[in-house]
């Protein structure tokens, strides 16, 4: 088995690095993507680390750490299976993610969780559902974690209407968890698609925020004084909905975006079709949402 | 049934505390008391001349900041002053519009606080120290001196308009940091939070330490340790200036004075000031000269460290936080940390040398008056309404001797009376408004906390706030006024209606405070965390319930005190 970096030739290769890491892999030579590294995808029935391995993800650490410019850089720890990020499937939230972890034993432990974690009861069956081989191989990827001012989530066509001239933004405080979660009323966004006009701007009682703590990550309220304030300006705005828009024409079909502001870099987290969007445009056009279902 | 519970109530004051209200509509409205500032009767001079300031003094405040209370109005009842707010109104949305410029415009100006005292408020004052301190009262002919009285009064209201302009920032530059620090960091009491704020100098703590230094060098001269010892209060100066190196020392004595002499015992200018009176500063050097030494500079140094060290530890955890927390945070940790020294540095500089301009003229109509026979002694100036003395400037045979004499004699009945906290018509709802200032204003006239007042006492333990951390057993030291500060001894607890920074040298001899009035911003609890003494504040009843030597313990942690 072997590490593959993101940035480099196999890091694109899905059979290698997973779907959610290929395509990373593929967005990190034109976009900011925050410097990662994958454990190479395999075939698993045991989650035990290698000695041999175990030095592999010791030494590309200590090689993250110099790219990162930190001692001990703070990691997201993800799995990313073969089969994964398709036109019809989201994996989101299937697999457990682990963030800020830090130094090597906290990484190999992470990793070790992620192999198992890819063979519980709730994936195994999430993929029969989907007539998904149960025996695929999973890759762990290991990259960077931003330390978010402010998460976003940009689609870039209406997720709610199929309108594909408007480009949705939600935004919070923090890292993305609260708002994929789904525990905070993000601030909301609209931006026309042919002109990059802001036709609205909704700002939302944000009451929580995921923060990194000493390890992991925690939901915190927010201080009242901040909960009504504009997690973006007009700018930044502009910024992400040009980049959905790239994305989107890079890719060849709408995107789902996750992106986060730290220190007024804009980072690229995460970029996918949006699985919905004809099943949401059906919806729309007889009158019901897809969430009402479930 | 809801009507009965939300209508106004009439309230009936005791039979022998008789009510004459000077306009008719008064009844309807509601009048408090300021036990935290004012405890005692007032002085009428004092509360005249006040009076006639506002509303005039809080408009700029009004204009520039739309602040909640347009007017503080008074009335002197029975000696004590009442007072009722006249609050701003409106439709719902003209209200939290109002509300909405009252904070963005409190907000920049917080920012802002420290150099706009450094740069715009304390220069002006000090022009109008200069103005006052180049005016020869004893040498100025009586028209000159008339002259002068109408343009102290016209730069007195300006000192109120002061007043008004950097309080609501202060206020809000605390609150908001208070309310951050609680937001981040859940669980944590405002004594946490005042953690970050404390260990700065300010000039209650300068006046401490003068104080303290001039103990020292008394001690180290056996003649003159011996005089301030032995020797009543007040005979100590006449007798110091009968020894040599007494005279010496009171070259030092008098120092002190000319710096911190402007203050009397509370915020009334009417009284004695230090000036006037050393008998306080006396007092309070036979209790240092009794103490061994200590370094007053090194546990201001300790403070100032653990403050930078509880900054240091909530820098550490928001590090990880979004950018606009942390900008946030170091944006009004600054802003409070200079409100926090502004609370008592403005007490020093205004209602101390501000006002104590104002009694020095007024005592020097006083001082020409007592010559002429027409008053008994120069103070008796402050027991005539400011109307009364513009009236006696006109008429130079008036005899105000039998009238100050019988006011003064009014205030001594009236000081041991327990007067009632309310009257007037108390309002089925006070609403909570929507400003710092007007939130404090409110809390000082102890409008906000009635219901609260039911439960201070449970048992033998009473219900206060944290005022300072630190868990004390001592016997109480209950005292009345700073002429009683020689009976506070090393390990007493300090139990008294409220103090000011006057108080400021007991909290050297004091194991803790416990007060009657008064709040986490009060003198009394910023100056004991200051000193790292335990302190509870606001508890009603201390003086009351607790007896003179009663054995006590005060857990400035939970704001409560324990009769042993």
């Amino acid at each position: 088995m072997n590490i593959i970096w993101l940035d480099t030739l196999p890091g694109r290769d899905p059979l290698q690095v997973g779907g959610k890491a290929a395509q990373l892999g593929r967005l990190a030579a034109q976009y900011p993507v925050p410097p990662g590294f994958c454990l190479e995808a395999a075939q698993r029935t045991e989650q035990i680390l290698s000695p041999v391995l175990h030095a592999q993800l010791s030494t590309a650490y200590r090689h993250l750490a110099t790219r990162c410019r930190l001692n001990q850089p703070a990691v997201a720890v993800r799995s990313s299976a073969v089969d994964e990020d398709g036109q019809q499937t989201s994996f989101a939230g299937q697999h457990d993610s682990y963030l800020n972890v830090r130094g090597t034993p906290a990484v190999a432990e992470a990793v070790r969780r992620c192999w198992a974690s890819a063979l519980t009861e709730r994936a195994v069956h999430y993929r029969q559902r989907h007539g998904l081989s149960s025996e695929s191989g999973v890759a762990v990827l290991v990259q960077q974690l931003i330390m978010a001012d402010v998460s976003a989530v940009v689609f870039s066509a209406d997720p709610r209407t199929g309108d594909t001239d408007q480009i949705v933004i939600n935004a919070t405080w923090g890292l993305g968890e609260s708002l994929v979660g789904g525990s905070v009323t993000p601030d909301l966004y609209l931006v026309r698609k042919r002109d990059l006009k802001i036709v609205e701007r909704l700002v939302s009682a944000k009451l929580y925020m995921t923060v990194a703590g000493t390890d992991g990550t925690r939901e915190v309220a927010v201080p009242r004084g901040l909960q009504t304030e504009s997690t973006l300006r007009d700018d930044q705005i502009v910024a992400l909905a040009r980049l959905a828009r790239a994305l989107e024409l890079n890719q060849g079909w709408p995107v789902d975006v996750e992106c986060a502001y730290q220190d007024e870099q804009v980072y690229l987290l995460q970029c996918r079709p949006i699985t919905t969007l004809f099943l949401s445009a059906a919806s729309a056009l007889q009158g019901t949402s897809p969430h009402s279902a479930g | 049934m809801l009507a009965h519970i939300l209508s106004d109530t009439r309230i009936e004051p005791p039979a022998d505390f008789p009510v004459t209200w000077p306009q008719a509509e008064d009844a309807q409205r509601y009048w408090t008391r300021d036990r935290e500032h004012l405890p005692d009767p007032m002085t009428p001079l004092c509360f005249s001349t006040n009076a006639e300031m506002f509303p005039a003094a809080r408009q700029p405040a009004v204009t520039l900041y739309d602040e909640a209370v347009l007017d503080i109005q008074g009335r002197r009842i029975n000696t004590y002053l009442y007072m009722h707010l006249v609050t701003a109104s409106g439709t719902p949305e003209e209200m939290s519009a109002r509300a909405k410029r009252n904070r963005a415009r409190l907000s920049a100006v917080s920012l802002r606080l420290g150099e706009l005292w450094a740069t715009e408020w304390l220069p002006e004052l000090r022009g109008h120290f200069a103005f006052w301190d180049s005016f020869d009262l004893t040498q100025a002919d009586f028209r000159t001196l008339c002259a002068h009285l109408d343009e102290t009064l016209r730069r007195y209201q300006r000192l109120w308009e002061l007043h008004y302009l950097f309080a609501p920032p202060m206020w809000f530059a605390i609150h908001e940091f208070e309310n951050f620090y609680a937001d981040l960091f859940p669980g944590s009491t405002p004594l946490d939070a005042h953690r970050l704020l404390q260990g700065f100098d300010n000039k209650t703590l300068e006046m401490g330490r003068a104080l303290w230094q001039l103990s020292r060098s008394a001690r180290g001269v056996p003649a003159v340790r011996q005089i301030i010892c032995e020797r009543p209060a007040a005979e100590v100066c006449a007798t110091l200036d009968g020894v040599e190196e007494g005279r010496t020392f009171l070259q030092d004595l008098r120092a002190f004075l000319r710096e911190h002499g402007c203050r009397s015992d509370l915020w009334d200018w009417g009284c004695p000031s230090w000036e006037d009176d050393p008998t306080p500063v006396i007092n309070n050097l036979k209790n240092y000269l009794a103490q061994p030494d200590r370094d007053l500079t090194a546990e201001l140094q300790a403070a100032a460290a653990e403050r930078e060290g509880a900054i240091a530890a909530a820098r550490e955890v928001l590090s990880r936080y979004p950018r606009a927390v942390r900008e946030r945070f170091e944006q009004i940790l600054p802003a409070a940390q200079h409100g926090l020294v502004l609370t008592e540095n403005h007490t020093y500089y205004l209602d101390f040398n501000g006002f104590g301009r104002i009694h020095r003229g007024m005592r020097e109509f006083g001082r020409r008056f007592a010559r002429e026979k027409r008053l008994q002694q120069p103070c008796d100036i402050f027991y005539l309404f400011i109307d009364e003395l513009r009236e006696l400037l006109r008429q130079p045979d008036w005899d105000m001797r039998d009238l100050t004499a019988q006011r003064r004699a009014e205030m001594e009945y009236w000081r041991s009376y327990p007067e009632p906290i309310e009257l007037g018509t108390r309002p089925a709802k006070v609403a909570p408004l929507y400003s710092p200032e007007a939130r404090r204003i409110q809390k000082y006239m102890n409008r906000l906390n009635n219901d609260v007042a039911l439960n201070t006492e449970v048992g033998h333990v009473l219900c206060g706030q944290a005022g300072s951390s630190g868990k004390v057993i001592g016997p109480a030291r209950v005292i009345d006024s700073l002429a009683e500060a020689q009976r506070v001894r090393p390990g007493d607890i300090l139990v008294t209606t409220t103090t000011a920074p006057s108080w400021t040298p007991l909290f050297l001899t004091a194991a803790a405070v416990v007060t009657d009035a008064g709040g986490m911003l009060s003198h009394s609890a910023v100056v004991a965390r200051e000193y790292h003494i335990p302190a509870v504040v606001g508890t009603r009843y201390a003086t009351a319930r607790i007896a003179d030597g009663q054995l006590i313990e005060v857990d400035g942690n939970a704001g409560k005190v324990t009769l042993l």
